[in-house]
């Protein structure tokens, strides 16, 4: 971290904070950098709640898992299972349901300091046991619903930690960018899905970008279906290859593989062409630092273009574009950050443009060379 | 009767499609088939039902042609109208024929 801003850890909180709301310019922007970047979860709270991103006092989690006892309608219904503070029953569903609910609220809790899916302190409701044998996982705008799977194909829903996080996530979206879910912005309201619920896993298992695995659902296919997981954000159309999941993984990685499709199939393929800003996210964590957290840098810079910059018709050039200016202003302009977040959009085959429409050139060098230092404004 | 059932996205988002000619049912299915179509004012439905609070539901695409009547119905989840939501029931239980 040290190596890409003037002020390492050693200096304390108050001193940066102090700097970052006096100084002007660079200056300010590094202190800026350095206090959001630092290990002390009070100098993150505060710099994000100076930002007003954060405004909402910590509130408490408070969890519900609801036992739809395989039923199927159209507005969940079932009787309480687990409550808040209760301890772990026998049926692993409940358990799976309440325990990740609870990862996915301390990490957005403790590294974006959200108080919750509506920085309220919503509370978080979920359905296990909807439907029979029911193949799917969804989130009705209130709460999460959870099917047992099919048991041939599918495991039961609850059983990855980044599923149940991508749930969550949709509800985060709603009360922030509220991507339209439908065509190019339904596809990125999928993909913000997936990077949250892939960042909410590894930051659960601490690991850096280059150990994690970048599968979502990689428990949820049964062992004699050919697959690794339902998506790869790594390699996306490469997760599985099955007649019974109809065939090959069909996300594309790229735009050249964009597929144009029809409001009745997916909303117009909002499932498969995540793959492209997923890829994406996962190209800027290895470009920025192979070795460090996704949650961290990219995670800041996501986070920030979700909170503060997309709206409900926002499509994948508005998101590279809005990545690229908030790593711009966190990391500096022409950072290694920034320019790594261009060569990410670059490889997915779209060109990030700067304010005034100018297009951002390849970075030449590798990825993780050294940037030049930036010059400190007096 | 020809009728197709798509079942799209969910969070796999994955297709599948089947076709049933009612004429190919064991009669009772074929009745009964015929009847939910009835029951549910299927000709007269909206060509999309959506939840639009719904994130990674399945969409439901039912196309019903009785030879003299041609639609289509695009449902976002489950639907809360009960005659629709027996036919679309009765159309998952059922084998392409």
């Amino acid at each position: 971290m040290c190596n890409h801003t003037p002020f390492c850890s050693i200096i304390p909180p108050h001193i940066l904070r102090h700097i970052s709301e006096n100084a002007t310019g660079a200056l300010k922007q590094s202190a800026f950098r350095a206090l959001l970047l630092s290990q002390s979860m009070r100098a993150r709270r505060s710099t994000l709640a100076e930002l007003g991103i954060a405004a909402q006092p910590v509130g408490e989690l408070n969890r519900t898992v609801y036992d739809a006892q395989e039923t199927e309608d159209s507005t969940p219904h079932g009787v309480i299972v687990r409550r808040e503070g209760d301890g772990p029953t026998t049926d692993v569903a409940v358990n799976q349901a309440y325990d990740s609910a609870g990862d996915t609220y301390n990490f957005y809790d403790q590294i974006f300091q959200r108080n919750s899916i509506d920085n309220k302190g919503m509370r978080l409701d979920s359905y296990v046991h909807y439907g029979k044998q029911f193949d799917n996982a969804f989130w009705d705008g209130k709460e999460m619903v959870y099917g047992d799977g099919d048991g041939v194909i599918f495991n039961r829903f609850t059983v990855d930690l980044d599923v149940i996080a991508h749930e969550l996530t949709h509800g985060v979206t709603a009360y922030e960018a509220d991507l339209a879910y439908s065509g190019q912005s339904g596809a990125l309201n999928e993909s913000i899905s997936d990077v949250f619920g892939t960042m909410v896993k590894q930051w659960k298992l601490k690991q850096a970008a280059k150990d994690a695995d970048w599968l979502i659902g990689a428990h949820l296919l049964e062992p004699s279906i050919n697959g690794k997981a339902l998506r790869s954000m790594a390699n996306p159309g490469t997760a599985y290859d099955d007649p019974q999941l109809g065939g090959k993984d069909p996300q594309p990685a790229t735009m050249a593989g964009y597929q144009k499709l029809p409001n009745s199939e997916d909303n117009g393929g909002v499932h498969i062409n995540s793959g492209i800003p997923n890829h994406a996210f996962y190209l800027a964590c290895m470009k920025i630092d192979q070795n460090g957290f996704s949650w961290e840098k990219p995670g800041t810079i996501w986070y920030l273009t979700l909170t503060t910059r997309l709206n409900t018709n926002s499509n994948f050039q508005d998101c590279a574009n809005a990545t690229y200016s908030v790593a711009g202003e966190q990391f500096g302009s022409g950072s290694l950050e920034q320019q790594a977040i261009a060569d990410a959009w670059n490889e997915v085959g779209i060109q990030v443009e700067e304010p005034g429409s100018v297009k951002v050139k390849k970075h030449k060098t590798t990825p993780h060379s050294k940037h030049p230092k930036k010059k400190m404004a007096g | 009767m020809q009728i197709t059932f798509e079942r799209m996205g969910g969070f796999a988002g994955l297709r599948s499609r089947k076709s049933i000619d009612t004429s190919k049912l064991a009669p009772e299915d074929a009745a009964e088939v015929h009847q939910l179509v009835h029951q549910a004012g299927f000709f007269n439905l909206p060509p999309r039902i959506d939840q639009p609070n719904l994130r990674d539901a399945f969409q439901y695409n039912i196309s019903v042609d009785s030879g003299d009547k041609k639609h289509s119905v695009s449902i976002t989840g489950e639907p809360s109208d009960p005659n629709l939501r027996q036919l679309k029931k009765k159309l998952e239980s059922l084998k392409a024929a």
